[in-house]
């Protein structure tokens, strides 16, 4: 072979060279590869995935809050919201100030400046101008708008929109307002049973999502349907919240007081049926930002749940607690008396002073709010337990731990240990000093003497209702004994006893039911100066006193001229007490009512059979009471005691009318034949004490038959089998 | 000298055998590049009409490479044919300016419907040309001569080369100063005339890329895509969201969701983009192994050519293919700015297709002529 391949060698590996380049070069994408889409794969999905959803949300309508009857407090509409891009109104070069001018006008409002504002704002491409527009409104700022255009072929307006979105309304503004609360822009609750609620009501908001092609065309469809938030139906009774709110505010104005509050609670189920505070506030109305703080707070300050975020030194109302821990502990009786001293008591140099003084039984020392008599009382319980001791009963009592009601920003209150105490610290608990709580925690501690000793947790939702109706949650509240049943008797014979005989004797007496309950009349402390300054009267109790129903406080805060709490919050107290016990449907056990009424019955029935309505006057007028005539069928109640059930009174009396033979309370009636059962029940009516001897019927009696009888004499009756 | 002149006498050594290994995987690419256009061409308008005239190009490609595989290379060694591929590519090149603008460059002509690119075929001839030309200098012993080999040929490459820049298409005008530059490289042209060319390039490059406005944005926007993600930097991001995204396994075939119009040129300049994303790392680093493969053929071939021509034409042709397949990787992954050259056997265009299985067709008649034996066994 003549082949030479001298002029390939030297140059026959050249090609391996460009080879090996070329292989290092592949090697760099590898390596670029395995970055891409496994080192940063998940950076590029979320890019890739942002660039092509777009997502629709859906607002899921948030739950109503309702009273106990189904009354709307709150609920969501759908509503229109004029929103605009300030970034495309300035592209288009409009003249602000026209536009500005042009929307204050379609929206009725007498100042640009503000839209003016909002329409020169940067940086962003959303302004809501208003929310929660008006229908025709919505038609007006439409037409203002095409008509500014009309003919215009620059500076026209544009981006202006409305958006439709559920808005929170509510329906009966400021009426509880403080229980209910208030949403803010986003619809998030941000008070009251909007925010503690929260979670339930908000439901879950939907969305579609699109996935879209650059061009923003969709080509896909996935959709999260929205849930409906769920109802919260509360324990208020609308109609007797808006009672309670009309009383407690024109005690409030009358007094001029800084503010009020008021709790009602059925003490056996610890349901919350009215809560009030003045001042209130509109929740329709969001607050506004304000600059500087004085404004803040005059924005914020009616916005406060007083009864439950804010605590006070309760001052005498606290007894109540001081004379349970004692009775408790066995260290006293009700009829025992105990010194008062000289109306005033030392404690290492500190005088505590006193309005009576002497030895009282212990009922009196409630009666007359003696601040000796508690604080001897609370000596006793220190020197048999300890100081601790007392704390404990104030504990069991609800005081110092938040009641857990589904309200926000609840206030434990301020209850400190015993060893935190100062020497003089007993003198200052006994009688309500130097000790912290709210008006709710006082309802729920005079609760415990209504319910036999037992403390319930108040609450104010009774359910949550899902979206399809079903319940969700019902209300479990806490239940546990605080004092004995007896203990809780006998403070509740000696609270009787402050409105019959004592501080609020004036002013608490009930039209025909009894009521137990306590004053208070604390001075406030200046958190600036440490010094007391103004008062804060303060009645808390529960009625009826025989067969208690509801628990109620009333407090009012520096009130200008009177301030003793039996004068200024008692008054209170009784209207809302009357208002409940007749609209409650409770029968009236005060006993001199009874007995009128029974009267009244007795002579209705005759007048019915006889036909003679001279009579009724003259037996009326024979009662001497007055407040018989002040009884109308509508709020008057059946006397078998049951509770009315919306019958109209004349047809009830007839229908319950006890006894065939009418009689006259002040006479001795013929029992003469009649069983010793139906005996024993007129005697129970005529508050006769029975001697009942025998069996069968009714053959002699004593008294006789048409002797003047009082209440409380002895009658005996002798019984024989018949032949 | 005497074998240099003429083949006559060449005998086949080892049994006659084209490479059957390069044929699987150019025809396998060329397969998998039908599949892969249809797929990225979902988001235009005529998705159909994408899938047929691959499928055309593809057929058309396949026969070329059956013909020119059948058809002795050595014929690309006649300086008839080598002159007259010449003229016909210069006459084309200039033809484009006649023609119809497209996306701002005359880049294209059109016959009867059909139409193409001729720079694509430029790229072609410089390779036939140089692999004779520079077989033809060192047969006269004048390769180390800068007046006689490295002058003419840069006359003949920078005709064509400033042709196509004017199109403007500075990737393919690219691709041939690489093509270039590597076979002068190979044929053994001194090292130190090539070097001379670097002032050229670093002239042509700051006049064609500093002073062309979008030439530099394009620079930019590769070496910072996200400064200007809704503009120039644009393709960039959208090719590497669609890589990333793609992740190990990928979206699936048929699945991307970038090709729907958020990545532009997704089934021609950006389609192993989409490839990655549908098939992932897996899929997208299969491909790059089986152009490596060829790559592996290809030199294969080049260096059991039985001659310097053989050896000098497969090589040109395996960088041709190679090279600009990687260049495009490049670009796709940001590793290279943003040329428009297509991905050989793959992207969708039909003259591209043709060329490249046009050059498979070359290398594989060059593997028939392989031997079994050591290149360098000589003295």
């Amino acid at each position: 072979m003549a082949r030479t391949r001298k002029k390939e060698a030297g140059l026959g590996r050249r090609h391996l060279v460009v080879g090996v380049i070329l292989v290092v070069w592949m090697c760099a994408i590898l390596v670029r590869l395995y970055h891409l889409q496994i080192l940063e794969h998940d950076k590029y999905r979320q890019r890739a995935e942002s660039q092509r959803y777009k997502e629709f949300r859906l607002a899921a309508p948030r739950g109503a809050i309702v009273d106990r009857n189904g009354a709307i407090l709150a609920h969501s509409v759908i509503s229109n919201t004029l929103v605009i891009d300030p970034e495309l109104l300035r592209k288009q070069e409009a003249d602000i100030k026209a536009v500005a001018g042009l929307f204050a006008a379609a929206l009725d409002e007498p100042d640009p400046a503000d839209i003016l504002a909002r329409l020169s704002r940067t940086g962003t491409r959303y302004v809501r101008l208003r929310r929660r527009l008006e229908p025709g409104r919505v038609a007006a700022v439409k037409e203002a708008v095409e008509q500014y255009n009309r003919g215009r072929r620059e500076g026209r307006i544009a981006g202006v929109h409305f958006e439709q979105e559920p808005v929170r309304v509510y329906p009966n503004r400021m009426l509880a307002s403080h229980i209910v609360g208030y949403v803010d822009d986003e619809e998030e609750g941000q008070a009251g049973l909007e925010k503690t609620m929260e979670d339930r009501l908000r439901g879950e908001g939907g969305a579609v999502y699109y996935e879209t092609d650059a061009l923003g065309r969709p080509f896909d469809r996935r959709e999260s349907p929205p849930r409906d938030g769920a109802r919260i139906v509360t324990t208020i009774d609308l109609g007797l919240q808006h009672r309670v709110e009309a009383l407690l505010e024109t005690a409030w104005r009358e007094t001029r007081s800084k503010a009020a509050s008021a709790v009602v609670m059925d003490l056996k189920t610890g349901e919350v049926l009215a809560l009030a505070n003045f001042p209130t506030y509109d929740p329709n109305l969001r607050p506004r930002a304000r600059k500087t703080k004085e404004e803040i707070e005059r924005e914020l300050a009616p916005r406060r749940n007083r009864a439950v975020q804010d605590y006070y030194e309760p001052g005498s109302v606290f007894k109540v607690v001081t004379f349970a821990a004692a009775l408790e502990d066995g260290l006293v009786r009700p009829d025992d008396k105990i010194n008062c001293l000289n109306g005033r008591i030392e404690l290492y140099g500190r005088v505590i002073r006193d309005h009576v003084s002497g030895w009282l039984p212990v009922t009196q020392a409630m009666a007359k709010s003696s601040n000796v008599g508690a604080i001897q009382l609370a000596l006793k319980v220190a020197r048999k337990s300890g100081e601790d001791r007392l704390v404990e009963h104030i504990r069991s009592f609800g005081f110092g731990a938040r009641t857990g009601i589904e309200l926000p920003q609840e206030t434990p209150g301020l209850v400190l240990p015993a060893r935190r105490w100062h020497r003089t610290s007993i003198g200052s608990v006994a009688i309500g000093q130097e000790i912290g709580v709210t008006v709710l925690q006082l309802t729920a501690a005079m609760g415990v003497l209504g319910n036999r000793g037992l403390w319930v947790q108040p609450h104010i939702v009774r359910q949550v209702i899902g979206p399809d109706n079903r319940i969700i949650e019902a209300a479990q509240p806490i239940e546990r004994r605080a004092i004995s049943e007896r203990t809780a008797a006998e403070v509740s014979a000696m609270l009787e006893q402050v409105i019959v005989a004592g501080t609020a004797r004036h002013t608490v007496k009930l039209s025909g039911y009894t009521a137990a309950g306590k004053t208070g009349t604390p001075q406030k402390i200046n958190p600036a100066t440490r010094r007391y300054s103004g008062y804060m009267p303060t009645f808390a109790g529960f009625v009826p006193a025989s067969d208690p129903r509801y628990a109620i406080a009333v407090v009012l805060d520096e009130p200008v001229g009177q301030y003793y709490g039996g004068v200024v919050a008692a008054p209170v107290f009784k209207s809302i007490a009357e208002t409940l016990l007749l609209e409650g449907g409770i029968s009236p056990d005060q006993k001199e009512f009874r007995e009128t009424l029974d009267l009244l019955v007795a002579r209705l029935r005759d007048r019915d059979r006889v036909g003679d309505s001279a009579d009724l006057q003259r037996v009326d007028e024979a009662s001497g009471a007055p407040r018989l005539a002040t009884i109308s069928e509508d709020d008057a109640e059946a006397p078998a005691g049951a509770p009315m059930v919306g019958a109209p009174m004349a047809s009830a009396v007839v229908a319950a009318a006890p006894t065939p033979a009418p009689f006259d309370p002040r006479v001795m009636p013929d029992f003469r034949g009649r069983s010793v059962r139906e005996v024993a029940q007129m005697c129970t009516r005529l508050d006769l004490r029975a001697n009942l001897v025998g069996r069968g019927e009714a053959v002699r009696q004593s008294p006789a038959p048409g002797e003047p009888i009082e209440p409380g004499d002895i009658c005996r009756v002798e019984f024989q089998e018949k032949k | 000298m005497i074998e240099q002149a003429t083949h006559k006498g060449l005998e086949k050594i080892d049994q006659i055998r084209w490479d059957l290994w390069l044929a699987a995987a150019a025809v396998g690419l060329v397969f998998f590049g039908v599949v892969m256009v249809y797929s990225a061409s979902a988001g235009a308008r005529d998705a159909g009409g994408f899938l047929i005239g691959q499928l055309r190009w593809a057929a058309l490609g396949l026969v070329v490479m059956a013909v020119l595989m059948r058809l002795d290379y050595h014929i690309y060694a006649r300086p008839t044919i080598v002159y007259g591929l010449f003229l016909l590519c210069v006459v084309l090149l200039v033809a484009v300016f006649f023609f119809e603008e497209r996306n701002g460059a005359h880049r294209w002509i059109s016959f009867w419907g059909i139409s193409g690119q001729p720079s694509e075929l430029a790229k072609l001839t410089l390779i036939i040309f140089l692999s004779w030309f520079l077989t033809q200098r060192q047969g006269q012993g004048v390769l180390d001569s800068f007046t006689e080999t490295l002058l003419p040929a840069t006359v003949i490459m920078g005709v064509m080369a400033a042709l196509i820049m004017k199109e403007p298409d500075l990737g393919t005008t690219a691709m041939l100063g690489l093509i270039f530059a590597v076979m002068m490289f190979v044929a053994g042209v001194p090292v130190r005339h090539l070097l001379k060319f670097i002032p050229v390039v670093i002239a042509g490059g700051y006049l064609f890329i500093f002073r062309v406005g979008w030439r530099w944005d394009r620079i930019v926007s590769f070496m910072n895509p996200d400064l200007d993600p809704e503009g120039k930097g644009y393709q960039l991001k959208q090719s590497l969201i669609a890589v990333g995204s793609g992740g190990v396994h990928g979206l699936g075939l048929g699945q991307s969701r970038q090709k729907l119009n958020f990545l532009p040129e997704a089934q021609s300049d950006f389609i192993f983009a989409v490839v990655s994303e549908e098939l992932g790392m897996i899929g997208a680093a299969t491909v790059v192994i089986v152009f490596a493969f060829v790559l592996w053929r290809g030199l294969r071939a080049c260096h059991r050519a039985p001659d310097r021509f053989g050896y000098l034409l497969a090589l040109g042709l395996t960088t041709m293919i190679i090279a600009q397949a990687f260049f495009n990787m490049s670009v796709v992954l940001s590793l290279a700015p943003t040329k428009g050259i297509p991905l050989p056997f793959i992207s969708a265009g039909g003259s591209s297709l043709v060329v490249t299985l046009a050059a498979v067709g070359i290398l594989l008649n060059i593997s028939e002529w392989g031997r079994a034996r050591p290149r360098v066994n000589v003295e």
